[in-house]
């Protein structure tokens, strides 16, 4: 009893503590979740060591780093920008066809849950991409090691405490919950106006009977939440970042009544509820399978809008000193900014109050909610091919709907909206469907892996403010992948994986602004792809060594980009088509245990990523949908088509003391980066507005973002059975003048030198690299 | 397990959960109270009309604060980068680099001017304050610089009340007056407009375009409108109107003129 009682009294003590420290964190964007929380944090979570498990089968040593630990810069895997990696929650994909980017919150949530294991990989040959990269989770707890665990996060970045809980229950070999929940909370330690605040509820129950000799059905349901807020970052030019005295220096916020107010907030709570039943026979290797997902909820962002008034935002290139024309003008605008005046360094949130107030026709301020309300639902029916454990087919449908619109969030002091507010409210509609088989097997030495998926997917538009709509969209998907390895004898093997396929175009790349005109982009369509690569592994004494060689061709693709068009001072819509891009490079990777006590892993990745071709363009208004431009040239052949650096590498070490220590560190450094290019600005059309050479070459210029590195350390220790503990610094040296990443806005200016007037484009925005910063977590195990 | 442990553990995971959830609740990193609405008291020290004074001894050096009606602003493009205020006493074009100074004092707002330093001319008869003068094609001083110092110098005092215009006869215009807000009656467009219609803002030469006008009496008066003005393309009517705007003056086929240019199209009746 009294032990009882202690335990709930430090278990409550450590989430008090835990969310005081965080709340009271106050002074009064797709790289959030790409942080790594903890260098060990993903691989200590899951201590029994299913993350090896997980990990290892589906990824190169190379791939497994990188997941995490080029975080610290815009990176993304192979340079592409439509990520081949798929994510499965048993059969069924997480990928939302009607968002372009994973659900990241979900997807944390997911590595933080007890439950989370893999079988053995039911569909991949032996490492290395045998599935072409596919990430799987299983939810049920059946099996999993019971207990309860409590952990504590402190941190500086992102947040500043974190609390979690989890709990596994076994009842038998047939019966197993498990229960994940907590949260983290706080300000950001070095970006101002910079707070997350997130929780996570997981429930998991798994049943399993005998309900024929030999057979045996399972039933597994989880519930998954993840609601959370969190405000965004801004991207600067490198005038903006001298103006301000500091490279981490983020616009998006401002004091209101001595309070710091974001304008840039993301939220989302989007419940997944997940089953599958299966029924295996003894050996649990051939099955049938019907897995349901589902998905409702909410996701938004809001931003300030203003129409008829000054521009709020602080770094407007209108007040910077490059933006005035009198010199002495230019010198006052300086000012400003070096007596930081954060009136107007920042957001004056409370003079916009103030001219909301005077207004007598409705705000000229608002902070707008963009919001998608979305369903989802997925099921998948699958059995195994001809009762072979390496063989399955099946058939998986669904229908993912999807109601965006604006709203405002705040009137800023306002009784009504003024009149140049622009609402939209339109919904989309993609019903899916898809068969698909693979078979892996051996043939002598030889392991083989062929799948084959097949589906369909149709895209509907439809404007609640206007009755428009667009026709229809049908397109059809197909992905034919397959895999090979080998031995080479007792410490080599030898393999080569190879995709190919159809995809249909993100909704986005279909329809040029669905909030203004809604424009069907003429040249949408499937996007073809075509991976391959070959690897090869071998182990020399204590050395482990990985090589992969890859090359990724992807033609036909498209997309939309809405900017300014500053010669009709329009805001529009540009749609292209007709995009290719070719990715190539080699991975290597080596690993080597000298002692039992030390590890060390070395990795290089080389890559280079380019356009191949041309594509095509049309501008129209975003608003009307009338055409601006009918065609133009965009000249992207040649040009870099990422921002991931074309040189990756890491040296990583890790000690492993007698008293139970692990010490380690390691050193990443990334050169070859450029900016992506803005497309509009490789249009010929803008280009015949330079009168010379140098100011065409300009427009389509991409920066580069040059070197970087980070020196990480870890330390980790158990003490007993029930008490760990970690604490991981990264970037020691907090190296912050390198970019992290950068991006070329598409808009022009024309400067007036003498007589002669010059377009040039505005300058590129960046992010530098996050300062110092530490992760420190204690675990109570009972 | 006893039924107390149970009890025990279950009340734990109970708390546990309340715990997450009000601690997410308890941030608040998106409440925020709205702050009061502050204005600028009605202090000045120095009439508008007694500006004209101390203009001859170049920028004002000492400390010169007024307080006025705002007549005009740049909300329909005719009035650039200016905002016109009025008292009893006279009238003062404000230049001020911002843009979409309409939001920022708003026709009708009481505001409070604080000229120190700042340099005074004239110019089509009326008295312009910016930050110094300059000799250039429309405008003789050059406009307050940067947002900070024009939110420092121009405070609004009082919200938008309803602006009488004073109502006047082309006769009885006077150089005086130049500035203020007034109103003209019985105006008739003097130009021909038989085979095509005159636009107020059509112009072949310049950034602005004048319209004859005429009354019954023979007086004629000039209406100004800038080419880049939101109702430049529009219509000049062909019947007789009133006319509102602010009062200048100019010289016209060699002789002197009053002008007046409209805030926007509703101010012709």
């Amino acid at each position: 009893m009294r032990t009882v009682l202690h335990r709930g009294l430090l278990v409550t003590l450590l989430f008090v503590l835990g969310g005081l420290f965080g709340a009271s964190a106050q002074p009064l964007s797709d790289s959030y979740y790409r942080e790594n929380p903890s260098w060990i944090d993903a691989e200590l979570w899951a201590s029994d060591g299913d993350y090896y498990t997980l990990r290892g089968e589906a990824y190169s040593p190379y791939e497994r780093f990188a997941i995490y630990g080029f975080s610290f810069v815009d990176y993304s895997f192979r340079g592409e920008h439509r990520s081949s990696l798929t994510t499965r929650l048993g059969l069924l994909e997480l990928s939302n066809p009607l968002e372009r980017y994973p659900d990241y919150a979900l997807l944390s949530l997911l590595r933080r849950t007890p439950a989370v294991r893999s079988s053995h990989s039911t569909i991949s040959t032996r490492g290395y991409g045998g599935d072409v990269r596919t990430e799987l989770y299983d939810t049920s707890p059946l099996g999993c090691r019971e207990g309860s665990s409590l952990r504590l996060q402190l941190s500086s970045r992102t947040y500043r405490a974190g609390v979690g809980y989890r709990l596994v229950h076994q009842r038998g070999d047939s019966v197993a919950y498990s229960l994940a929940m907590g949260g983290r909370w706080g300000r950001d330690g070095a970006v101002e106006g910079l707070f997350s605040s997130e929780e996570y509820l997981w429930l998991s129950g798994a049943w399993s009977r005998d309900v024929a000799s030999g057979l045996r059905s399972s039933l597994q349901i989880a519930l998954m939440i993840a609601p959370q807020m969190r405000s965004g970052r801004s991207w600067n030019s490198e005038e903006v970042l001298d103006l301000a005295g500091k490279r981490n220096y983020n616009s998006y916020w401002g004091y209101q009544q001595g309070r710091v107010r974001s304008s840039r907030i993301r939220r989302e709570a989007v419940p997944t509820l997940y089953t599958s039943w299966d029924l295996k026979d003894a050996y649990i290797l051939s099955h049938i399978n019907i897995s349901t997902l589902v998905r409702v909820g909410r996701r938004s962002s809001s931003s300030l809008e203003w129409s008829e008034a000054p521009n709020p935002s602080p770094d407007y290139w209108g007040y910077l000193p490059s933006g005035q024309s009198d010199p002495q003008v230019g010198l006052l605008a300086e000012s400003v900014w070096r007596e930081g005046d954060t009136d107007y360094t920042q957001i004056h949130w409370d003079e916009l109050y103030h001219i909301n107030r005077l207004s007598t026709s409705g705000a000229h301020y608002l902070l707008m909610d963009s919001r998608r309300d979305l369903f989802s639902a997925e099921v998948d029916a699958s059995a195994a091919l001809l009762g072979m454990e390496g063989g399955r087919v099946g058939v998986r449908g669904g229908v993912h709907r999807a109601h965006d619109y604006n709203t405002p969030r705040d009137m800023l002091g306002a009784t009504t909206m003024g009149e140049g507010f622009d609402l939209y409210d339109y919904r989309l509609s993609l019903p899916r469907w898809e068969l698909y088989g693979w078979y892996y097997g051996q043939l002598g030495p030889h392991r083989l892996f062929g799948a084959v998926e097949v589906g369909g997917e149709s895209v509907g538009y439809k404007s609640a403010h206007s009755l428009r709509t667009l026709s229809e969209e049908h397109f059809t998907t197909l992905t034919l992948k397959g895999a090979w390895s080998r031995p080479l004898g007792p410490q080599a093997s030898l393999g080569a994986t190879v995709r190919y396929g159809r995809s249909a175009p993100f909704v986005e790349d279909l329809l040029g602004a669905p909030e203004g005109a809604v424009v069907r982009n003429p040249w949408a369509g499937e996007e073809g792809l075509l991976d391959a690569s070959l690897w090869g592994e071998v182990t020399i004494d204590k050395v482990r060594l990985q090589m992969q060689a890859y090359a990724s061709l992807r033609h036909d693709g498209s997309a939309v980009e809405h900017f300014w068009h500053d010669p009709t001072d329009q805001y529009a819509a540009l749609l292209v088509g007709g995009i290719g891009s070719l990715n190539v490079g080699v991975e290597l990777s080596a690993r080597a245990t000298l002692t039992p006590s030390l590890n060390l892993e070395g990795h290089l990745a080389l890559g280079h990523y380019a356009y191949t071709s041309d594509a095509q363009g049309r501008i129209v208004d975003h608003d009307t949908g009338e055409t601006i431009i009918s065609a133009t040239r965009l000249g992207l052949r040649g040009l870099t088509s990422s921002s991931s650096p074309s040189l990756s590498s890491a040296l990583v070490a890790k000690y492993y003391t007698e008293r139970g220590w692990l010490v380690g560190g390691e050193w990443v450094f990334v050169a070859g980066r450029r900016v992506e290019p803005s497309l509009a600005l490789t249009s010929d059309h803008l280009s015949t507005l330079a009168t010379t050479p140098e100011e065409r070459a300009a427009l389509a210029a991409q920066p580069s973002l040059g070197a970087a590195s980070s020196v990480n350390i870890f330390v980790y220790r158990r003490l007993g059975q029930r008490w760990s503990g970690s604490l991981s610094v990264r970037n020691l040296f907090s190296q912050t003048r390198a970019y992290r990443g950068g991006y070329q806005p598409s808009r022009i200016k024309v400067r007036e030198n003498e007589s002669i007037s010059i377009v040039v484009p505005h300058d590129a925005r960046y992010q530098h690299i996050y300062p110092r910063h530490l992760y420190l977590t204690v675990t109570y195990e009972f | 397990m006893s039924s107390k442990v149970k009890i025990y553990r279950l009340g734990l995971r109970v708390l546990l959960l309340g715990a997450i959830l009000l601690g997410g609740a308890a941030c608040g990193y998106d409440d925020h109270q709205a702050p009061p609405h502050s204005l600028a008291d009605e202090q000045s020290n120095c009439f508008i009309g007694h500006l004209h004074h101390l203009v001859e001894m170049g920028p004002f050096g000492q400390e010169v604060i007024i307080c006025g009606r705002v007549t005009a602003n740049d909300h329909s493009g005719n009035f650039f980068r200016s905002i016109v205020v009025e008292d009893s006493t006279g009238a003062v074009e404000l230049r001020l680099d911002s843009y979409e100074l309409s939001s920022l004092y708003p026709v009708g707002s009481t505001v409070v001017a604080d000229l120190s330093g700042l340099a005074a001319n004239y110019y089509d008869g009326v008295l312009q304050v910016g930050r110094c003068r300059y000799e250039w094609e429309d405008y003789s001083v050059e406009p307050v610089a940067t947002r900070r110092e024009i939110a420092r110098r121009v405070r609004v005092a009082r919200g938008v009340e309803e602006l009488w215009p004073e109502v006047v006869s082309v006769a009885d215009l006077k150089a005086e007056m130049c500035g203020r807000l007034v109103r003209v009656e019985d105006l008739r467009c003097a130009e021909e407009q038989s085979e095509e219609r005159l636009e107020w803002g059509e112009s072949n030469y310049g950034s602005s375009c004048d319209r004859l006008f005429v009354t019954t009496q023979g007086d004629s008066l000039l209406v100004r409108t800038s080419i880049y003005a939101d109702f430049a393309s529009a219509f000049v009517p062909e019947r007789e109107v009133a006319i509102t705007g602010v009062l200048y003056q100019d010289r016209y086929e060699g002789r002197d003129m009053f002008v007046l240019k409209m805030r926007g199209l509703e101010d012709v009746e």
